[in-house]
């Protein structure tokens, strides 16, 4: 039943697979994490002009599908003469649409500081650039990163989306393999694992980051 | 352009229906068993049938809906069980929405006060009557956002059954975007279907309760 695991082009298949969906959730994490915190201290300051877009932006990215998002950028674009590659592509569709609920995370953690923290930094004269990093982002941070940390895992789920615009990562290997073996069961039990071994890593990082506020 | 898209509007709105009842179905499958196993597990006193529901309910929220939706589908084939894609849609999707609505309505049960079962008890109600009098017009209100928040991704989650071929609003878009090459107008149609469909919801869940 797993004798397909033998087979090395399969292997390789599936190991480049995992590779392409480890990069690309990483991707997409790390830059819709650094993309909300700017949007979020951004919202944050009295003087942001462009509030009304980030919150436009913000329910838009929330109302519409990612896969939605991927075909627009995937169909789309050729037609307006821009060509990326599948992975690009993706990565700015999947950053798109994560980078909004991050934003609704962290905005939650800034307004769950007492106010009395902002003015006592500010009290102490420190810089607003040091009260922001010192203070505030840890704050939001604290009370953020359950709600952060699921979507990590949320972004690992949806980087299978990929495949349906043309980027070979586990789940296009996945499918590649059943075509070819017709075991469907056994291969996708075994990708289904493979994803886990990735969301079981994120868990890890939450644990870490859980036990080092205590 | 008004005239492409007056023609493949009826498609459209018939893909729309169908995103609209399959969430519909989801929503309701997802709901009731999650809640019922969240009440059950909070019944017994045994660990093993707790322990199996925590994995059953890890497992399906950490693997892609898609991978789900694949197994169940295909996997479903190779043992002769042909479930179709709507079928196969409804079942791996509502196995996936059970996983988080149990959580969700463990929380919230976990929420409620532990004297409200001592009161509850203490007045001689039996379990039908302690759950429906007193357990859950606490915990559903405690439940609300997070069920509706999950049920909210339910309808834009449907577009995935597009890869299996179900005709809701993603899918009937690739087929008129590969017949006309109209590749924004009706990208267009199936956002402002979302839109009209997900926004008020949103709107509706974030409102200061």
């Amino acid at each position: 039943m797993m004798g397909w695991l033998a087979d090395p082009a399969f292997a390789s298949l599936l190991v480049r697979g995992f590779a392409t969906t480890f990069l690309l959730a990483a991707t997409v994490v790390v830059a819709s994490n650094l993309l909300a915190l700017a949007l979020a201290i951004y919202l944050q300051q009295p003087a942001a002009r462009l509030r009304r877009l980030v919150l436009a932006y913000s329910f838009f990215a929330r109302a519409v599908p990612a896969l939605a998002l991927l075909f627009g950028l995937y169909y789309g674009l050729p037609a307006v003469g821009i060509y990326l590659e599948p992975i690009p592509s993706a990565v700015a569709g999947l950053v798109f649409a994560s980078t909004a609920y991050n934003l609704e995370f962290l905005r939650s953690g800034f307004e769950s500081i007492a106010p009395g923290q902002r003015e006592a930094a500010r009290a102490l004269g420190l810089r607003p650039a040091i009260v922001y990093a010192k203070v505030l982002v840890p704050q939001a941070y604290a009370s953020a990163a359950p709600a952060l940390f699921s979507n990590a895992i949320q972004i690992v789920k949806g980087s299978a989306l990929a495949s349906l615009v043309a980027v070979d990562e586990l789940s296009a290997a996945s499918t590649t393999i059943v075509a070819e073996t017709y075991e469907a069961i056994p291969v996708l039990a075994f990708v289904a694992a493979l994803y886990m071994v990735i969301a079981g890593g994120v868990l890890a990082l939450q644990y870490l980051y859980e036990r080092r506020l205590r | 352009m008004f005239e492409l898209a007056l023609a493949w509007l009826p498609r459209f709105l018939a893909a729309a229906a169908l995103t609209i009842a399959l969430s519909a179905a989801i929503f309701a499958i997802s709901g009731l068993v999650g809640l019922a196993l969240a009440l059950a597990t909070h019944e017994t006193k045994s660990a093993a049938p707790r322990r199996a529901l925590e994995a059953f309910s890890g497992l399906f929220r950490a693997v892609p809906e898609l991978v789900v939706l694949f197994f169940v589908f295909f996997g479903g084939l190779q043992i002769g069980l042909d479930l179709g894609p709507i079928g196969a849609t409804l079942v791996a999707f509502g196995l996936v929405g059970i996983a988080y609505d149990f959580q969700v309505f463990k929380g919230a049960l976990a929420a409620v006060a532990p004297g409200q079962f001592e009161a509850g008890r203490a007045l001689g109600f039996g379990r039908l009557k302690l759950y429906t009098i007193v357990v859950l017009p606490q915990m559903l209100p405690i439940a609300r956002k997070g069920w509706l928040t999950y049920a909210i991704g339910t309808v834009k989650r449907v577009s995935i059954a597009s890869a299996v071929s179900v005709s809701e609003i993603m899918y009937v878009t690739k087929q008129a975007i590969a017949a006309t090459n109209a590749p924004f107008l009706f990208l267009s149609i199936a956002v402002a279907l979302y839109i009209a469909v997900v926004a008020p919801l949103l709107a509706f869940n974030e409102r200061r309760a």
